[in-house]
């Protein structure tokens, strides 16, 4: 089948496909029909393109730039040890040099915008070095040159390679594959293919569904470069159906020929086996364009003889119209429905959401309460007591259990809540997505000075002991001032007179008052001991019942910290539900109306213009016949 | 704790345990876990060299033991893994080596046959080498004594089997490395950085954020750059190339911890050389310099050029086997040597060859600082053994003594873990430090860690530190000229360690 015939093919589907667009669409922007004529046009573009689309492909690095100036003979391509390409160019044939980059269309869709530059600006724009991550976003560079080789209608495509750091490149580089009519894969001869490199030529050819493949070694005037031929072969046959040559180039003995024009150096360099192989393609380029876009064709061609079919056979046939029509009708029902029950699904949702919350909170609190007395525990053992470092990291890991249960808590109740939505509502394409708290454990820490007591507070402890200690002296004392009047009470009822009275006497004035100084001297060696005793003794449990008391006060921080992120995860997990929950709601009453808006319609006008339809049916029909016979 | 007194502290507390353990009866699963903590703890660093297939991991295992003792070349050659040990470690006590079969069966074998056990090329082994698992050989060399070297097949080659090897090496314990090498040709690319991301996930350490302290990158080939003309710093080239590769992609930040450029081939052939093959390069060179040096021959036009080479060597056998053992690279790379100083020595043209391979630079860098780090990684592996043996322990017996006993080793354990925690809080830091954009070069590194052991250490040297302040405080200024926002946070962070410490 020759070009003008397929050119003929392309027109009529193309008239086809627009019949079918102003039959159903009604000028919808998204139609099918409209996108498949606009493929047809690119198909067309292609088939009758006067030139060659070579690409120059392989891994990153491995020379494409060097290899495609050495080809053309200038150099034109930014190449070096260090440079990498990163945006692709395009190389064609002018009479006068014209080098033009074609930037992205921007996100508000305006036409993509070029720019003239000279030469010395070519590396501004397509190398990785001075173009940062294609921060000027062009789409490609379109190198027009006055070079005999490209004369013949040849276009080669430097490409940014595959399997970059930056996945960029390498969607460039398939996005050019797209175009191209012949690939040659480079390889290195110091080493053996990869199945990396095995596996990006297969996505290669799969993109640009291009018969001519040559996997090209470069630097073959290096090592062992027939042993690497070798195995290279072996593997591609491997790997393979289609056949893949194989050549063997070196750039430097090619330099030499055009340098010295001696013939056995471009037979040793390989690069007239690169040319007698594009010449070779170029010669039957016209059919490899043919054969390409007649595939293409027939793809399209299936693909609105599906669409027509199925709308010819519910028209022709009165069981598949009953079919629609009581499609179209269940479509009505489910709409009505949605509508009415939207509001009751709503609130339905919003108090199991407040229960749950609920529950949560709960949770959060008796797991408060636990871990407050955990510290008590905890700090019953020496162990913690005396290390804060251990203690934060007991506490730790016993915060990151309540985390994780926790998590797993708002895990299991949100997916609940999940699938009564689902369950009830019948939206089960509703994504189960749940967020869990970040909580981070390692905030919750005993700092090293928790627990100490001031040196004041200590000093008043042991103060407010002696006085208590004094004080008791003082009531020991009392027996024995009694002691001293019980001694003046004897001593005169002994009956004895005059000296022994007075002695009596003196001794029962002088009794109390000593009584009195030996009972404070006591009272306060013992208030003292006391004080002593209690600072040893009760400080410690002091200082126990101070440091379970601030540490307590930390985790209280850290637990309203964690109560307020709970808050703000739960809101965000609603607000996911909810607004999916609408999303979800307004697709299906779309998708219902749009179904209604397409069925009704449809069957009304392929019936109005039956004969129309009849027509595009079989003209559909014999096309693809056609095409599929060889 | 010193990170460098690591090992130190460590076997003082496993010595610790190990009497505990030795007082009471019954406590041998704890016992065990101790000695073969020791007997890890003696083991060598274990140096795994991984890459994409012809990388040039032979080559580079070649040039570290400064003999030829695996094939290189192009083709897909190493076939198993190989794992070589000082010869004072081996059963034997002489040169010899281990083959480990599949089916768990190890034959003992000369040394000569390696080459012909792993070279893939080799067809006469190749029913035999199938069926093997991985090759132990045991080599007198001494820079061995302290290092365990692992060759592996390449990875992503055509051939399944040889990826199925490398990742085996993982599953085993003995053979687990503690650092990669991983080799880099012409570029770094997608494939490489998922490669290294694999392994790092399959030796498991506790952090993925220092992960990639225990890798270093290396691009090969780098003598490529130069193309005929010597003179180029090639090494400068590919660092060129790394650097944007650095500063552009995080994910190559996170992966290495730093990268060289070598032309092992260069090294490996100096060691190969002797003073005759030196002699007709000489005479060669005398003649050819002209020709050679423009990339005329190929290495099969110079095997066959009567005229040229046949004036040297007669037979061509022997002529084959002078141009396997020296690369022609090396050859034109002697010659234009020879015509700059054409008095040039051989013991100088041999030293011209290694420095000029950048094998000896990246191997210093590797063994210095990278013994440290594997000892903590080490530790950390260690002590949490001990533990979960304990917590096992801890369910079995009953009796007083014996759950005492546990309790001192859980003690002692814990101290040593909190210890290990802090340094490792200090290791974060260097991360941090690691991962800003500029390289973090010998001279940072060594003020990193000598702020870090300084501040670690009892008794920090107040001086010493202060010293590190000023330097650092120069360096924080370069960031800030360079305006590196990273950087300079990092700097940040390790002032502050010593302002604390003071």
């Amino acid at each position: 089948m020759d070009k003008g015939n397929i050119n003929k093919l392309i027109d009529l589907t193309m008239k086809m496909s627009d019949k079918c667009y102003a039959l159903f669409e009604n000028g919808e922007l998204t139609s099918d029909y409209q996108r498949i004529s606009n493929e047809l046009l690119l198909v067309k573009a292609r088939l009758n393109k006067p030139e060659l689309y070579i690409l120059i492909g392989g891994e990153a690095k491995v020379g494409k730039s060097t290899f495609v100036n050495c080809l053309i003979g200038e150099k034109v391509c930014p190449s070096s040890d260090e440079i990498c390409t990163n945006v692709p160019s395009m190389i064609r044939y002018a009479e006068k040099e014209k080098i033009v980059v074609h930037f992205k269309a921007n996100e508000k869709g305006e036409t993509p915008t070029e720019l003239l530059i000279s030469r010395d600006q070519i590396p501004e724009y397509s190398t990785e070095i001075q173009n940062k991550k294609n921060k000027e976003s062009v789409d490609y560079l379109e190198i027009c040159i006055n070079s005999p080789i490209l004369a013949k209608g040849l276009v080669f495509i430097d490409s940014p390679g595959l399997g970059a750091l930056d996945p960029r490149h390498a969607v460039a580089t398939f996005e050019m594959a797209s175009r191209a009519d012949m690939i040659l894969f480079l390889g290195n001869t110091d080493k053996e293919l990869s199945s990396f490199e095995i596996g990006s030529l297969k996505q290669l050819i799969e993109c640009s569904k291009c018969g001519y493949v040559a996997h090209v070694l470069t630097c073959c005037d290096r090592g062992d470069s027939d042993a690497i031929k070798i195995a290279n072969i072996k593997t591609i046959k491997e790997n393979f159906d289609k056949e893949i040559r194989t050549i063997c180039v070196s750039s430097i003995l090619f330099e030499k020929y055009l340098s010295n024009n001696k013939e056995a150096y471009l037979k040793k360099s390989g690069f007239d086996d690169i040319f007698s192989f594009i010449d070779y393609v170029g010669s039957i380029q016209e059919e490899i364009l043919c054969s390409i876009c007649k595939y293409e064709l027939s793809i399209k061609v299936n693909q609105l003889l599906s669409k027509v079919r199925s709308i010819k056979e519910t028209t022709e046939d009165p069981i598949k119209l009953e079919q629609r029509l009581n499609e179209l009708e269940t479509c009505k029902k489910r709409l009505i429905e949605l509508t009415n029950k939207s509001t009751g699904w709503k609130m339905t949702f919003e108090k199991k959401q407040l229960d749950f919350q609920k529950e949560i909170s709960d949770f959060i609190e008796e797991k408060e309460s636990k871990m407050s007395e955990s510290v008590d525990s905890l700090l019953e053992d020496n162990d913690y007591y005396n290390s804060n470092e251990k203690l934060t990291s007991a506490l730790q890991s016993k915060l990151t259990a309540f985390k994780n249960e926790l998590s797993d808590e708002i895990r299991k109740g949100m997916l609940e809540i999940y699938q009564s939505v689902k369950r009830e509502t019948g939206f089960s394409s509703i994504q189960e997505c749940v967020q869990t708290p970040g909580i981070d454990v390692s905030n919750m820490v005993i700092p090293k000075d928790c627990g100490e007591i001031s040196k004041f507070t200590t000093v008043r402890t042991y103060l407010s002991n002696v006085m208590l200690g004094g004080s008791i002296g003082a009531t020991l004392a009392i027996p024995t001032v009694s002691s001293a009047l019980g001694l003046t009470t004897v001593s005169s009822a002994l009956g004895l007179t005059g000296v022994s009275a007075k002695i009596g006497a003196m001794i029962g004035s002088v009794a109390p008052g000593l009584g009195n100084l030996v009972g404070l001297v006591g009272g306060a060696l013992l208030g003292g001991l006391i004080a002593l005793i209690f600072s040893v003794f009760q400080s410690k449990e002091t200082k126990k019942k101070r440091k379970a008391a601030e540490c307590k006060k930390h985790l209280l921080t850290f637990f309203s910290e964690v109560k307020k992120t709970v808050v703000k995860t739960l809101t965000d997990n609603k607000y996911l539900l909810t607004t999916q929950f609408a999303q979800e709601l307004s697709d299906q009453q779309k998708e219902c109306a749009d179904k209604i808006k397409m069925i009704q319609p449809m069957a009304v006008t392929a019936r109005a213009h039956w004969d129309t339809v009849i027509e595009i049916f079989n003209t559909l029909k014999s096309l693809d016949n056609n095409l599929s016979k060889k | 704790m010193k990170i460098q007194n690591l090992s130190g502290e460590l076997k003082q507390m496993l010595n610790e345990i190990f009497s505990i353990c030795q007082n009471s009866n019954g406590l041998s699963d704890v016992l065990d876990k101790c000695i073969l903590g020791m007997s890890e703890l003696e083991q060598p660093l274990k140096i795994a060299i991984v890459g994409t297939t012809s990388s040039g991991k032979s080559t580079l295992l070649n040039s570290l033991v400064r003999r030829t003792i695996v094939p290189t070349g192009a083709e897909t050659l190493t076939y198993n893994v190989n794992v070589l040990r000082h010869v004072s470690r081996s059963p034997k006590s002489k040169e010899c080596m281990y083959v480990h079969f599949k089916d768990e069966h190890v034959e003992v074998m000369p040394i000569s046959l390696l080459s012909s056990m792993v070279d893939g090329r080799d067809s006469s082994t190749e029913s035999l080498r199938k069926n093997i698992s991985w090759v132990e050989a045991y080599v007198d060399f001494d820079y061995l004594k302290d290092i365990d070297l692992i060759d592996t097949p390449g990875l992503l080659s055509t051939k399944e089997e040889d990826s199925h090897n490398t990742v085996d090496l993982f599953n085993d314990e003995i053979r687990k490395p503690d650092v990669f090498i991983y080799l880099i040709q012409r570029a770094v690319l997608d494939k490489d950085i998922e490669a290294v991301k694999q392994f790092q996930i399959s030796l498991n350490n506790t952090n993925s954020k220092i992960s990639g302290l225990n890798t270093v990158a290396a691009l090969t080939h780098c003598d490529y750059f130069c193309k005929g003309d010597y003179s180029k710093d090639f090494h400068s080239m590919g660092m060129k190339l790394l650097e944007s590769n650095r500063t552009n992609y995080a994910s190559f930040r996170s992966c290495f911890c730093k990268a060289f450029t070598l032309a092992a081939i260069f090294a490996q052939t100096a060691y190969a050389m002797d003073d005759e093959d030196f002699r007709i390069i000489k005479a060669l060179g005398c003649e050819l310099y002209d020709e050679l040096t423009d990339d005329l021959y190929t290495r099969r036009d110079f095997i066959e050029d009567d005229k040229v080479f046949g004036k040297f060597i007669q037979n061509k056998d022997e002529r084959a086997r002078f141009i396997h053992r020296i690369d022609i690279a090396v050859i034109k790379y002697a010659i234009w040597w020879l015509k700059n100083n054409p008095s040039g020595e051989f013991k100088d043209l041999r030293e011209r060859l290694i420095s000029y391979s950048g094998v000896r630079d990246m191997d210093q860098y590797v063994f210095s600082n990278f013994k440290r780090l594997a000892i903590y990684f080490k530790s950390l592996k260690m002590v949490s053994n001990i533990r979960k043996s304990i917590e096992i322990s801890n369910i079995k017996f009953r009796d007083k003594s014996t759950l005492d006993s546990l309790q001192k080793v859980k003690v002692l354990c814990r101290n040593f873990e909190v210890e290990l925690q802090r340094s490792f809080s200090f290791l974060s830091v260097l991360v941090d430090y690691y991962n800003s954009s500029t390289y973090f070069d010998d001279e940072e590194w060594e003020i990193a860690l000598g702020v870090i052991d300084q501040c670690l250490s009892n008794n920090p040297n107040i001086q010493k530190l202060r010293e590190y302040e000023l330097l650092l405080q120069s360096k924080l200024n370069y960031f800030a000229l360079i305006s590196d926002i990273q950087a300079i946070e990092s700097c940040n962070k390790l002032l502050n360690q010593i302002k604390l410490t003071i």
